[in-house]
């Protein structure tokens, strides 16, 4: 009797997972399967894919100038990770003290985490263009003569990109890190207050601790998100000046969409996928050392 | 250039009723016939007797061009009973149409009839997306390609192995030659006289013109030029940027590197172009249409964005490095091309020809974005639109003539052209000389050609 029972919660447990199961096998692992093996032939897509061995993994070590360039690009921008984290936790530990207005405080910060990328990079682009921009309007204001610009010069466009990428994050890691700072147990920092520890020493013996498994939340979902930049990118310069600010996943993108070569790209998101996964790991590792449970 | 040999047809004749009639029954009868041979298995017979088929056809551009396509796709179902078009106008710029419809092709739903830009040709047929056209257009006798601009039509074919020869897989909807457009205001300001509208200038010549349109140490710096095309200038001085079996790239020469480093050093040297970077988004054109930059070299299709400005201006001929040398421009065009996998492939092909036909052309033209692909059409008031800006329109017919596909046409991938591209930045700024960057990169160009391009 129980038995038939237990069979039959048993097969309706089956029936409320195999939705989500099933998602998850037709668009994520059929895919990747899909991808792995496109990886090892040519493949344009409207004919069939040509087995060609490791051709595709060769050509993307040894022949093309792209991959090394575009993922040295994907590298700079992870400068952006610790700046973005740091800045989160400052704004956050200022609203975590603010008692007026400070509802509007917070969805004044959040705002950038609600809009749609394009509707960003449009207001960016304003505040960054050579001639009329914001900023270069504000320099010129200021005497600065012949101000750059930011978005088409190789040397800047990164940095630039890295700045308003901070910016667009900086609302959804502060709700985070405002979370985190309410778990913070106060009967710590009053200890430490009594035993007459510094401000600063209880925000580094204390609560930087005590929110250290929220930073390394945000610095491995931040870094995943920064190895897979796409979109900035994209809707900003397109990967220009001459590639400076291409990422990885951009040149992915072209190589697949716009030049049909599905099975290199393939290759490349496989690559990627790697270097996700050693960079995670090996964030893993580390938070041993830092990270407090 | 036997330009006089070709025949001048008055605006009044090509909408003339009795041709009109004519191919209304010749697209008839081609479908008549060609749906014979192939059966007719996809049609479903409605009340009147006539086939009820469907085609989709899906194109780019302004909104201001809808109401034209639709009233040129209403007089072909008019003259096709039982045929019906759904016309979607994808928003915005050729780029974001590709996209999406190169995901419309991988996708299996790729439309009936769609516009295919000259240099997204390539890769579209050596995928075997596009329909040949050559047997329809041979049996139908319905498009006359003889009416039609050579380089407008060879662009469109494909052999298999290389472009520009062999088959025709699309026909031109237009053709847009480039032109130098200039502020006539900002001219008379200076004092400097108008470029002639009939001969183009020498390169000297426009460089001292320049010159005297140029405020390059103003607070607000102006330009006499956005710059030089680097291939109208390896063209013009004899070069060619592919080797004739385009199996490498052409541009390790003193004529080659001489020509880019002359484009380089209008900025550079002369301070009558801006550096680039100062050219931002919409490119010269900006800085052109805020009247910082006096002359312009664009296409055709720039003509009715330009016609809202608020000051005067014309086009001239593109200078040319001196007298001895034939003008020879860039032009773009956008082909109409039909799926490899319509059901409806004889009405897909009658409805291309209409539209690439006089009917079509003659519509079309009054958007005052294209040249028409119709050689006669362009001596016509439709094209020259007396009275609207430019007032020299003929440079841009005359341009045509000595006109040349982008290279980017040359090869069925063109990943080539964006390492150049990205390398040759490197002129632009300054930091290399053409003569020393070129044999450099040669091995770059070269890799990136063969590499994705086998078939040559």
């Amino acid at each position: 009797m129980h038995a038939r029972r237990f069979e039959r919660e048993g097969l309706w447990a089956y029936a409320f997972i195999a939705p989500p199961v099933l998602g998850a096998f037709v668009f994520a692992f059929l895919p990747m399967a899909a991808s792995l093996f496109l990886s090892f032939t040519r493949y344009d897509v409207l004919t069939p894919p040509d087995w060609i061995g490791l051709d595709n993994y060769r050509r993307l070590f040894a022949d093309d100038f792209f991959v090394g360039r575009t993922a040295l690009n994907t590298v700079f921008y992870l400068i952006g990770v610790p700046l973005g984290i740091a800045a989160a936790f400052a704004v956050a530990l200022l609203l975590h003290r603010v008692t007026a207005l400070r509802g509007l405080f917070r969805t004044v910060y959040f705002i950038p985490s609600v809009c749609s990328i394009v509707a960003i990079a449009l207001v960016w682009k304003w505040i960054y263009r050579a001639d009329w921009g914001l900023l270069n309007m504000t320099l010129a204001s200021l005497g600065v003569r012949d101000p750059p610009a930011w978005l088409n010069e190789p040397i800047l466009v990164k940095p630039s990109l890295v700045f308003m990428g901070v910016w667009t994050n900086l609302g959804f890691n502060v709700v985070v890190y405002l979370a985190a700072l309410q778990t913070v147990p106060r009967f710590l920092l009053e200890a430490a207050e009594l035993d007459g520890a510094s401000a600063w020493r209880r925000f580094w013996h204390v609560t930087f601790p005590a929110v250290s498994p929220t930073t390394f939340f945000l610095a491995v979902t931040s870094t995943i998100g920064t190895l897979q930049n796409f979109d900035q990118v994209y809707v900003m310069t397109r990967g220009g000046p001459t590639y400076s600010s291409a990422t990885f996943m951009l040149y992915i993108y072209v190589t697949g969409f716009q030049y049909f070569q599905m099975g290199y790209a393939s290759a490349m998101a496989w690559l990627l996928a790697l270097a996700v996964l050693v960079v995670t790991r090996a964030q893993f590792v580390l938070a041993a050392r830092w990270v407090h449970e | 250039m036997a330009r006089s040999g070709f025949p001048r047809v008055r605006k009044e004749h090509v909408g003339d009723g009795a041709r009109r009639r004519a191919l209304r029954v010749a697209i008839s009868t081609a479908l008549a016939v060609s749906g014979a041979a192939c059966g007719g298995q996809n049609d479903r017979s409605s009340g009147d007797g006539h086939a009820d088929k469907s085609i989709v056809f899906v194109g780019w551009g302004a909104p201001e061009e809808r109401s034209v396509i639709a009233d040129v796709i209403a007089l072909f179902e008019q003259s096709t009973p039982g045929v019906h078009v759904t016309y979607t106008q994808v928003p915005g710029l050729g780029y974001d149409y590709l996209n999406k419809l190169r995901l419309m092709i991988v996708g299996g739903r790729a439309p009936d009839v769609f516009y295919v830009p000259d240099g997204a040709f390539g890769e579209l047929v050596r995928t075997g997306a596009l329909l040949d056209l050559e047997a329809r257009i041979a049996s139908t006798g319905i498009v006359d390609l003889d009416a039609m601009w050579p380089s407008a039509i060879d662009r469109y074919r494909w052999n298999g192995r290389r472009l520009h020869e062999g088959n025709l897989y699309a026909l031109p909807k237009d053709i847009g030659p480039t032109a130098m457009f200039y502020d006539a205001d900002r001219f008379r300001e200076r004092g400097v006289p108008l470029p002639d509208p009939d001969v183009p200038m020498t390169w000297d010549e426009a460089r001292v013109m320049w010159a005297s349109l140029s405020e390059p140490t103003a607070r607000v710096r102006r330009y006499g030029t956005t710059g030089y095309p680097f291939d109208v200038a390896v063209w013009a001085t004899g070069g060619e940027v592919l080797s004739p079996d385009r199996r490498t790239w052409a541009m390790v020469n003193p004529t080659a590197e001489g020509a880019v480093q002359w484009c380089a050093d209008l900025a550079l040297r002369d301070g009558v172009a801006p550096l680039p970077s100062r050219i931002e988004g919409g490119g010269g054109r900006e800085l052109f249409e805020a009247r910082l930059a006096a002359t312009h070299i664009d296409g055709r299709w720039m003509v009715p964005r330009f016609r809202k400005l608020g000051f005067d201006w014309d086009v001239a001929p593109i200078p040319m490095p001196d007298r001895e040398h034939e003008s020879i421009v860039w032009s773009g065009s956008v082909g109409l091309a039909v799926s490899a996998n319509t059901r409806y492939p004889d009405e897909a092909f009658a409805l291309v020809a209409w539209l690439a036909g006089p009917e079509g052309q003659t519509r079309l033209t009054r958007t005052g974005l294209q040249l028409p692909n119709q050689r006669a059409l362009a001596t016509t008031d439709v094209f020259l639109q007396p009275g609207e800006r430019p007032a020299h329109a003929r440079v841009f017919e005359r341009a045509a003539w000595g006109s040349r596909p982008s290279p980017v046409t040359e090869t069925a991938n063109a990943f080539w052209f964006d390492v150049l591209s990205i390398f040759l930045d490197e002129v632009w700024r300054g930091r290399r000389t053409a003569a020393s960057l070129f044999p450099e990169l040669a091995p770059r160009v070269d890799a990136a050609l063969r590499e994705n391009n086998p078939e040559l």
